[in-house]
């Protein structure tokens, strides 16, 4: 399993050096194949946990999901950016806190950012399975108390 | 015909660094203007990511198909990845710290305290009830 692993991360760094280099002489491919063979030793063990399961689904759901982060994004910059510029500066920040049904770090870490990218919250902390998320107004706060990307998050990693 | 599209290409080139600097702007207005740290994170939290994203688009755009587009294309995903974390880190070293969230309740009360604000909602129910008597 371990080779396998090594096998992979180095195949992906290795495609990763040409890709930036850009250059395909001997000198540029040759220094690229030493070094990533050093840094998928001392990395191999960080992008592919062998525990894991179901990897593929995962990332076609992670995939199918960042449309709709996109969109989330776009909506977040013109909400802030209304209540940056309107000039009575509709905001009313609060803390909010939820406890959340997700398990992995994985998964926690993505909803902690996704919260962040989305209108009007930010993740503050998260202490063991209670998220503290600062939220510029009470609409935000309460879009994100129903739970609608906890649920997205819960079913990309399979926790649902 | 290729003159239209190069000129449709510096057209689409030039309105996406166009919005792409609007939010900028937006954002550090929004941090000059919002009273607290965490509400200033918001500001520039948020619009750095898409107005950072939404130049380097206009730059792929203006490239075409090269290595440097693919180049940018990682840098969009890693602003992506690490725009959140290093907003995160910053908002929960400021709450470890102690900071206190800014709350709009406290300049309300403090409106009140002065006898200022004669329009609050159980004066106004109280007029209507006379009335009706």
């Amino acid at each position: 399993m371990r080779i396998k692993q090594f096998a992979a991360t180095y195949l992906i760094v290795l495609a990763f050096w040409l890709l930036l280099s850009a250059h395909f002489d001997r000198f540029h491919v040759g220094a690229g194949v030493v070094c990533s063979v050093i840094v998928a030793y001392a990395s191999h063990d960080l992008l592919f946990k062998d525990t894991e399961k179901h990897r593929l689904t995962k990332t076609l759901r992670f995939i199918a999901y960042l449309p709709w982060l996109i969109y989330q994004i776009v909506l977040a910059n013109i909400d802030v950016a209304k209540r940056a510029l309107s000039p009575s500066m509709p905001i009313d920040p609060r803390v909010v806190t939820f406890k959340t049904i997700l398990k992995s770090d994985m998964a926690r870490t993505a909803l902690a950012n996704s919260i962040t990218l989305t209108p009007g919250t930010v993740t503050i902390d998260i202490v063991d399975d209670v998220f503290y998320v600062h939220a510029i107004a009470k609409e935000p706060a309460d879009d994100l108390l129903k739970g609608a990307m906890e649920r997205k998050v819960a079913h990309i990693f399979m926790e649902d | 015909m290729s003159d239209t599209i190069i000129n449709l290409t510096n057209v689409i080139t030039v309105l996406l660094l166009l919005v792409g600097a609007f939010f900028m702007l937006a954002g550090t207005i929004g941090f000059l203007r919002f009273p607290d740290f965490y509400s200033r994170m918001h500001a520039t939290g948020k619009c750095d990511t898409l107005g950072e994203g939404l130049m380097l688009v206009a730059l792929i755009v203006y490239g075409g198909a090269t290595f440097v587009s693919v180049k940018i294309l990682f840098l969009i995903l890693f602003i992506l990845l690490a725009n959140p974390t290093s907003t995160h880190a910053i908002a929960k070293a400021a709450y470890d710290v102690g900071l206190e969230p800014w709350r709009k309740l406290d300049e309300e009360v403090a409106w009140l305290n002065t006898g200022d604000t004669g329009n609050s909602d159980e004066s106004r129910a109280g007029e209507d009830g006379g009335e009706v008597r």
